[in-house]
């Protein structure tokens, strides 16, 4: 079990003030996949990042099982597998090699036990036939797979992925997220991500990021109740959009056959052409958004300081 | 354009490197001016030195325009900007030729910079001229930077758009910084050490050649006056203005191609990264045979260090890293340039050293000493350090860079097996430098046939290895600790610079201490191996990682490279610590600070304590407190040492010796003396110096002088004893002197550095001009011959330093000792041996010791026991010296007067010896190198082992038999007659043209001479320095000799032995003058005078040689030849006593079949460029013209004195 209390950071930037990337976060995460959802800039890898104990936290505590990683943060490494949001490789090194150094520097010293993962994790990834073949030259789909092999190196408790779908085209994609709930079944998985679609297919349990905070966290059915029967929708022309906008809370709007589909978050019927529709979860989690930066935006105002 | 190049300009200049370096240069320029000494005539703000100073900052320029170039040209791909760059760029010619052309701008900048700070600088300075001073600098930057510029910037773009990588910049700045100064080397320019061009044909090729236009600036300005060069700019000769026309318009059309090249290929270029060898070879060349053997070789080098690591290396995380990291690093192309390049340069600088060990075509044999010495003194620490910097920043940086570092870190490898991982793999390097290195030359040693002893280069692992893995460890804390590699980068190399060059020891900071134990390369000889510095070596390194070791703690934190988590670490709390030394780090900087403290205080203790350490700068300071102390005795009589008996306990194994002494001094003045100074050694412990009747009145012991004074002055003829012991330990904590030297197998000492002085030493006055301004001293004022015999009274004999030496040496039973004198005993005394020498009559007081394990060979010729004393092995080399010994032993005492030694010994002397040759009295010493190493089978080559030979023997007459008078003049009676002894030797043994070879060749050498000097040439006659004593000498009695014959110049000499001989009155050139006039027509004396009086220098060329037929007065057919005659250097006389206007030149005329058909001597005038053109009517019809076949003139240039003879009938 992961645990996360009162998390800070605070990145202190050259002729800038200072940037909060993370405030006050606190989260539970148990086995299986868990979610965070949240726009770029959110914090989301920043949490991800004092997660993998590669930067320090300014306060609060990250604890697996108990163990407070930030002070310890070997116990956290021996037992982590970690992909971030983008990595390089060394040019020319075959990912077979490479694995195996990085088995090596996870620890794995037996030659027997090394191979044996190496082999299970590239078949796993489906790169068995391209273990000889420079990782600097692979595609796009194949890196991330590799990352995801590097990641379960060591059979670790618990991995942290950040954004590992971006860039991928659905084939891919639907391959990685299978990869995913595979190995999630005894483990911690972490999945950083900003689409909406990725979290509602893989995971039991989410949280929303927003401006450096946790705005929501729970599963996504317990996050699509809060907005039960407070979303309409209306087919509207183009021309009346900024009309709309004006008179209402807009989560989404989408162009469908020459007009729009308006999506509008309230308490009653909008008007009358809108029809109370379920919501989904990126209902949700743009609602949640605009929600939050809403109060947000408030609160700026009412402190009077201008954040970044 | 203009827009692009505005935008180029603000990119490009913006960085902060390029401000700094604007400001540095401006500093540099404005020290260099004030600080820097021109010679004795040439001023700081004339042209020659403004120019001269300008130019040699034009070797940094490879560097300079690398550094920009990365900013310039590959900053697109590194920093992954390439395909937004180009896809947006329209015109892409034009974005690149802007780019280039702000290069250019960025980087005359600086140079400009430095011009200002020049002139800047000149504005302190008692200007003469300051237009003059402005124009040289303008010219400076417009005809030798611009062009070099432009040239420059071509070549580092070139290879910029190419590589699109900017260590290849680097790599190509500094191989052509390196390259350059080889050719500067060769081509003989007068802006390096080296002597003369190996091969005067080249000169005019290396004139035109020279990328950067200085060697025809120099030639130009090579026979130009002191006077010359303060006032006049450089002329546009030919070569000068081909020159820079060439490189113009070279580096324009190549860059102008390579742009057009480069955005024709695009996209391609831009893809390129630093990919393992082996796949660049396999994808690139599988076309061919042999790309494919290389791309199978490189593969299997690949397999094979893969599995190594996976089998050989045993599995740790430390082992790991450093496995991964010598493959990543070794299997790159970059690595491969590098050793591919460090092979060619080390086997092109031993292929070099051995075929020329000397000029005139001497080779060397391919010995292993020849071999390492060529490249382990600085091609290989030099190459390899600069590699190492690139590398550690390559090898720390390179998770980082290519953003693998996320995936390491998140692992829980630790700090301490990333430093160790990393230090193992770049310890690696220094292995694979010196083993290549050691390839490249036992390659090129084989080829010549030399015998391989590997056993000899394994030291290079250790005395070369070791340096250079502290500087692979050194950068890699430096990248540890700064976080951006391109500030580590400068810091490392910044480092490297003051540590291990002598900048610091330009502003004082002279102990090894201040440089963390920079240690001289350590030099090989079959005499002494690698020892003689080695203690100080072992007490260096101990210090130097010591003190890593500690900074090793330190970085171990910074290891995550600008990680969050690295940053915490970076606050070092020196009392946590402290307190916690289970941590492996504290323990670790513990250790470094023990061992740190071990080393400091072993290196204080034998640099300070026991090798009497003074700065530069104290040095300076106590000879200036000497001169001004004890400025009085200068001009008061002093007694003189007439009998020094010495007793020498040598302990070579320990490297120690005790020492016994005794001087009989005399009063050899007219009047009583009551005082005399005194002055011991400063490295020697005298326990005890006492003086017989006298006290010691005034104690300097900070300057080791006393004075004493007599309870009874010393009457005129009188005597009195000086007796002292002393003992003596030398370490090599401080640089070795090369006449004062002791080690387990050869010694040698000079009696200057142990024995008292006794009276004011001139010796130990200050000499630099401008350090004497500096602590107010007087400018020195040297007599001129004429005001020396004037205050003399015509009799210089007062400044005779002759005495009889009693010296009895204890040494190692297996060693042989030596010293001036005969032998009179030698017994074994306990396990030693002791051996006692007296001179037959006093000698110069030059006496030394030496003791030695070398082989001996001895001989018995007239009565004199010739010895020769030579390394193992060298028998061949011993029969050599031993015949030239004898021939010249027999010579001299035939023509100039016995010999009046009973023993002259030859030995051997390790390579560290500054000469190939030194004589002193009844002992030569040669240089193992040139004496040792010569290849005797080369049957083209000068025989120098025999000329040098002869030479110093022949010193036995002239220095040590007759001893010039201490004035001017004095080195022309001592080098220049030992050069005429060995010229005739010469001719005797191998014929008049080998002797004419030589002569062409130190004619060459007076020119390259005179080129570099910075003083007014003088008269032959008052003359001391090389060039002249040597070179113009050996020019003077070879057309002497010719003219008046052998016989005449060797009566001649021998009345100069027979009438100055010690005790007799000294001879001054006035005296040699004067032998040589006896009995000779007023036309010879005229020759023998302006030989020895006037400085003419001359380039004589036949112009306008032409023939035809025309019919004689008998109405017969004649063959008519019409030619004149110039002197083109006339004009620069600069002395002139003889009434003469011209002199006289032989010109032969050759038929077809080169035989000859006329020879006459014809005038050439002195004083004017005016041709002299003459009419001959000739028997034959003439074919070539040969001016001054025998060389009797001091001729510039003889390539021009030999020309075919045009026909004007079948024009």
């Amino acid at each position: 079990m992961l645990t996360i209390v009162g998390l800070h950071k605070t990145y202190h930037r050259k002729k800038q003030p200072p940037l909060n990337a993370l405030q006050n976060i606190n989260l539970n995460i148990g086995k299986g996949m868990f979610g965070l959802l949240g726009p770029n800039g959110a914090g989301k890898s920043s949490l991800m990042r004092t997660i993998a104990t590669l930067q320090p936290a300014d306060s609060g505590k990250v604890a697996l099982d108990g163990v407070d990683v930030l002070s310890n943060p070997g116990f956290m490494r021996s037992n982590l597998g970690y992909l971030p949001q983008e990595f390089g490789v060394y040019n020319g090194v075959s990912a077979q090699d490479l694995l195996h150094y990085l088995a090596k520097l996870k620890g794995i010293y037996s030659p027997q036990e090394r191979q044996r993962q190496i082999d299970e994790l590239l078949e796993k990834v489906n790169l068995r036939e391209h273990r000889k073949g420079a990782v600097s030259r692979f595609s796009g789909g194949m890196k991330q797979r590799f990352g995801i092999a590097q990641a379960l190196l060591g059979n670790p408790r618990v991995i942290v992925v950040d954004e590992p779908t971006a860039g991928l085209d659905p084939q891919e994609r639907n391959r990685f997220h299978n990869l995913l709930v595979d190995v999630s079944e005894h483990k911690v998985v972490l999945l950083s991500t900003h689409i909406v679609e990725d979290v509602s297919n893989l995971c039991t349990d989410m949280a929303i990021m927003s401006n450096g905070c946790v705005v929501c966290q729970g599963s996504p059915q317990e996050l699509l109740s809060h907005f039960k029967n407070k979303v309409w929708q209306a087919y509207i022309p183009k021309q009346n959009l900024s009309q709309i906008k004006q008179q209402f809370q807009v989560i989404s709007q989408r162009f469908c056959a020459g007009e729009v589909s308006v999506h509008v978050l309230s308490e009653q019927q909008p008007a009358a052409n809108f029809l109370s529709i379920a919501p989904d979860l990126e209902d949700a989690y743009f609602a949640t958004l605009m929600l939050n930066n809403k109060h947000f935006s408030e609160s700026q105002r009412q402190s009077g300081v201008n954040h970044d | 354009m203009i827009s692009l190049f505005c935008s180029e300009l603000k990119l490009q200049g913006r960085h902060w490197v390029w401000w700094l370096g604007l400001l540095l240069s401006f500093i540099y320029g404005w020290f260099l001016v004030n600080h820097q000494t021109p010679g004795n005539d040439i001023v700081r703000s004339g042209a020659y030195f403004l120019i001269k100073t300008f130019s040699m900052q034009l070797l940094m320029l490879p560097v300079l325009v690398a550094i920009l170039s990365a900013n310039a040209v590959v900053r697109d791909t590194e920093q992954n900007m390439a395909h937004l760059i180009y896809t947006a760029a329209s015109k892409l010619p034009m974005l690149l030729l802007a780019r280039f052309f702000v290069l250019v701008l960025l980087s005359l900048g600086l140079y400009l910079s430095f011009a200002v700070g020049m002139a800047s600088g000149l504005l302190q300075q008692p200007l003469v001229d300051y237009g003059l001073a402005l124009s040289s600098l303008g010219w400076s930057l417009s005809f030798l930077l611009l062009p070099n510029l432009i040239f420059m910037a071509m070549l580092l773009f070139v290879v910029g758009l190419s590589t699109q990588r900017s260590v290849y910049l680097y790599l190509c700045a500094a191989f052509f910084f390196v390259g350059y100064q080889f050719f500067l080397g060769v081509s003989g320019s007068p802006m390096m050490a080296t002597k003369l061009a190996p091969n005067p044909d080249w000169m005019p090729w290396f004139s035109v050649l020279d990328p950067f236009g200085l060697s025809a600036y120099f030639q130009t300005v090579s026979e130009w006056t002191p006077i010359e060069k303060n006032l006049q700019l450089p002329a546009f000769d030919y070569a000068f203005v081909t020159n820079r026309l060439w490189v113009l318009v070279f580096a324009l059309g190549s860059i102008a191609l390579a742009i057009r090249s480069h955005a024709k290929r695009y996209p391609a270029e831009t893809e390129k990264n630093e990919t393992t060898l082996a796949s660049t070879l396999a994808n690139r060349y599988k076309q061919t045979f042999l790309t494919s053997f290389i791309s199978k070789i490189a593969f299997c080098c690949n397999r094979y260090l893969i599995s190594l690591s996976a089998k050989v290396i045993p599995d740790s995380t430390t082992l790991t890293i450093m496995a991964s990291q010598v493959r990543l690093t070794f299997t790159t192309k970059t690595f491969a340039v590098m050793n591919l390049g460090l092979f060619f340069v080390v086997a092109g600088e031993v292929y070099f050293g051995i075929a020329h060990l000397e000029n005139l075509g001497a080779s060397a044999v391919a010995s292993n000493m020849i071999v390492i010495n060529r490249f382990s003194g600085d091609v290989l620490p030099n190459f390899a350090s600069l590699f190492i910097l690139l590398l550690s920043a390559e090898l720390v940086w390179r998770d980082k860079s290519t953003g693998f570092s996320p995936l390491v870190y998140a692992t829980n490898v630790s700090n301490r097996s990333l430093f160790w991982g990393k230090l193992l793999a770049l310890s690696w390097l220094p292995i694979v430098f010196i083993s290549v290195s050691i390839f490249a030359a036992v390659l090129v040693q084989s080829l010549k046939n030399g015998t391989v002893e590997l056993s000899t280069h394994w030291g290079l692992y250790i005395y070369i290895g070791l340096p250079l893995l502290w500087l692979a460890a050194m950068c890699l804390v430096v990248h540890c600790i700064i976080p951006n590699k391109y500030t580590g980068l400068l810091v490392s190399f910044i480092l490297f610079l003051l540590l291990d060059s002598s900048l610091l020891k330009q502003v004082g900071l002279d102990h090894p201490l201040w440089t963390l134990g920079k240690h001289p390369a350590v030099q090989f000889s079959e005499i002494i191996h690698y020892g003689g510095q080695l203690d100080g070596f072992w007490g260096y390194q101990l210090f130097r990682f010591g003190k890593l070791l500690m900074l090793c703690a330190i970085a171990y934190g910074h290891m995550r490279k600008a990680e969050g988590t690295s940053a915490r670490l970076t606050a070092f709390n020196f009392r946590v610590f402290v307190i916690s030394l289970k941590d492996t780090k504290a323990r670790i900087a513990l250790l470094g600070v023990v061992v740190s403290l071990l080393a400091v205080s072993n290196i204080v203790v034998y640099t300070w304590y026991e090798g009497g350490y003074q700065s530069s700068v104290q040095t300076a300071s106590y000879k200036a407190e000497y001169e001004t102390t004890f400025n009085d005795f200068k001009h008061i009589p002093t007694l003189k040492v007439s009998e020094v008996t010495t007793t020498v306990d040598l302990f070579p194994q320990e490297r120690r010796l005790r020492l016994q002494g005794e001087y009989l001094l005399v009063n050899k003045s007219k009047e009583p003396i009551s005082r005399v100074l005194l002055s011991t050694p400063r490295t020697m412990n005298f326990t005890s110096v006492e003086l017989d009747n006298a006290e010691i009145a005034e104690a300097k012991p900070k300057l080791n002088t006393f004075v004493y004074e007599f309870a009874q002055p010393i009457l005129p003829g009188e005597t009195s004893t000086l007796s002292f012991t002393a003992h003596y330990q030398q370490n090599g904590y401080l640089p070795l002197r090369s006449d004062n030297f002791l080690h387990a197998n050869y010694s040698y000492f000079r009696f200057l550095r142990y024995l008292p002085w006794v009276g004011y030493g001139e010796q130990f006055e200050l000499k630099n001009e401008r350090l004497r301004q500096e602590l107010g001293l007087p400018e020195k004022h040297l007599r001129t011959l004429e005001q020396d015999l004037h205050f003399y009274g015509g009799d210089l004999s007062s400044l005779y330093q002759w005495a009889t030496l009693d010296t009895t040496i204890i040494t190692d039973l297996a060693h042989t000792a030596i010293a001036p004198g005969a032998l009179v005993s030698e017994q074994e005394v306990g396990a030693r041996k002791m051996s006692r020498f007296i001179t037959r009559q006093a000698v110069r007081n030059l006496g030394h010791i030496v003791s030695s394990n070398l082989m001996r060979q001895q001989k018995l010729v007239q009565g004199v026991s010739l010895e020769v004393y030579f390394p193992d092995g060298k028998e061949a080399y011993a029969d050599k010296h031993m015949q030239a010994m004898q021939d010249m032993l027999e010579y001299g005492n035939r023509h100039f007067g016995s010999l009046q030694h009973s023993s002259v010994r030859l030995v051997a002397i390790p390579g560290f010896f500054p000469a190939t040759g030194y004589a002193l009295p009844q002992t030569i010493f040669i240089g193992e190198d040139v004496g040792f190493h010569a290849d005797l089978h080369k049957t083209n080559g000068f025989d120098h082992v025999y000329r040098r030979t002869v030479h110093e023997v022949a010193h036995q007459w002239w220095g040590h038999g007759i001893n010039g008078a201490a004035t001017e003049g004095e080195g022309v009676l001592i080098e220049t007659l030992a050069k005429y002894s060995e010229m005739i030797l010469l001719k005797h043994r191998y014929g008049h043209d080998y002797v004419k070879r030589l002569i062409a060749f130190e004619q060459r050498r007076y020119y390259a001479g005179r080129g570099r000097s910075q003083a007014t040439e003088l008269p032959l006659y008052r003359a001391d320095a090389n060039p002249l004593i040597y070179s113009k000498g050996a020019a003077a009695m070879y057309a002497l000799t010719q003219i008046l014959g052998e016989k005449a110049i060797n009566n001649a000499l021998a009345s100069l032995v027979t009438n100055h001989s010690y005790p007799d009155k000294p001879a001054t050139t006035l005296d040699l003058i004067r032998y040589l006039s006896e009995d000779k027509t007023p036309e010879q004396i005229r020759l023998i005078e302006s030989w020895f009086y006037e400085t003419h220098v001359y380039d004589l060329a036949i112009e306008d040689a032409t023939y035809s037929l025309v019919k004689n007065s008998l109405s017969e057919q004649g063959h008519q030849l019409n030619f004149c005659v110039v002197n083109t250097k006339a004009e620069t006389s600069t002395e002139e006593i003889s009434t003469l206007s011209s002199s006289e030149v032989m010109l032969e005329v050759y038929d077809e079949n080169d035989v000859l058909i006329k020879a006459q001597n014809i005038k050439v005038a002195k004083h004017s460029i005016e041709g002299h053109c003459e009419e001959w009517l000739l028997s034959a019809r003439p074919a070539r013209l040969q001016l001054d076949p025998d060389l009797l003139v001091l001729d510039s240039n003889h390539r021009n004195n030999s020309v075919r003879v045009k026909d004007l009938e079948s024009e």
